[in-house]
């Protein structure tokens, strides 16, 4: 997995979200909000950035439509986890910016 | 080598990544450490148990198993759908290690019957039972801080 920053990703909330959705999987959408905090509207918002991106997916339950799960996408998990790469490579100090 | 694609952040220091790197474990762990209902333990502990005694019915008792496996797998998927986490594994290490020593109950349990040693089945699913209702207490108090 190449460390890479991803600017789409970077945004606190939206990491968390990824976080989230790497540990759990399919998360329904109402968990992720309290989790996060954030009101319908922002919570919304953050999503979208990451739908539009192509990292993650938003369905509607088959069995209950009044829910929507939220996965990752391969794209989105792999961006998280490149993203995730390049902050511990930061971190221990081996970040060398590309010119 | 560590890239930073077109971006109108800057790139963060070693104390902010540090701190988003916090962040994203702390969001995994608020989802792996989601309190379970009450009833998930006692009907995981009774298709353990009853997993662990089924062998005790010979032939039928082992065709049973396989659907009272397929059964409590399809019960675990709907509980951690209504929570809105049917995947998400447990954080807690001793209800991981506690989950499968009590499979490794069963599958003695079914080694035993197999080999004719009946008493062994008994002992085998108290064993089973235990080692789940330990492991879901250490669950149910680190869930619960």
């Amino acid at each position: 997995m190449n460390p890479v920053l991803d600017p789409v990703i970077h945004p606190l909330y939206r990491l968390q979200l990824c976080a989230m959705l790497d540990a759990g999987t399919a998360v329904e959408s109402s968990v992720l909000r309290a989790h996060l905090g954030l009101s319908p509207s922002a919570f919304s918002k953050q999503v979208a950035a990451l739908v539009e991106a192509g990292y993650v997916r938003q369905e509607r339950g088959e069995l209950d439509s009044r829910k929507t799960w939220l996965s990752l996408t391969k794209a989105g998990s792999r961006a998280y986890r490149g993203h995730i790469r390049a902050l511990e490579t930061i971190v221990s100090g081996t970040f060398q910016e590309e010119s | 080598m560590v890239s930073a694609m077109e971006t109108n952040a800057p790139i963060p220091n070693r104390s902010q990544a540090s701190a988003a790197l916090a962040a994203a474990q702390s969001a995994q762990d608020s989802i792996r450490s989601q309190p379970w209902p009450w009833w998930l333990y006692v009907s995981n502990g009774l298709f353990l148990g009853v997993s662990a005694l089924l062998p005790l019915l010979g032939r039928p008792g082992s065709g049973l198993l396989a659907v009272l496996v397929v059964a409590a797998c399809a019960f675990n998927y709907w509980a951690g759908s209504r929570m809105g986490l049917p995947f998400a594994v447990p954080r807690c290490r001793v209800f991981i290690v506690a989950v499968v020593l009590s499979t490794l109950f069963v599958v003695a349990s079914l080694a035993a019957s197999w080999a004719g040693m009946w008493g062994l089945v008994w002992v085998c699913a108290a064993g089973t039972v235990l080692s789940f209702g330990t492991g879901s207490v250490f669950h149910y108090r680190a869930t619960r801080r």
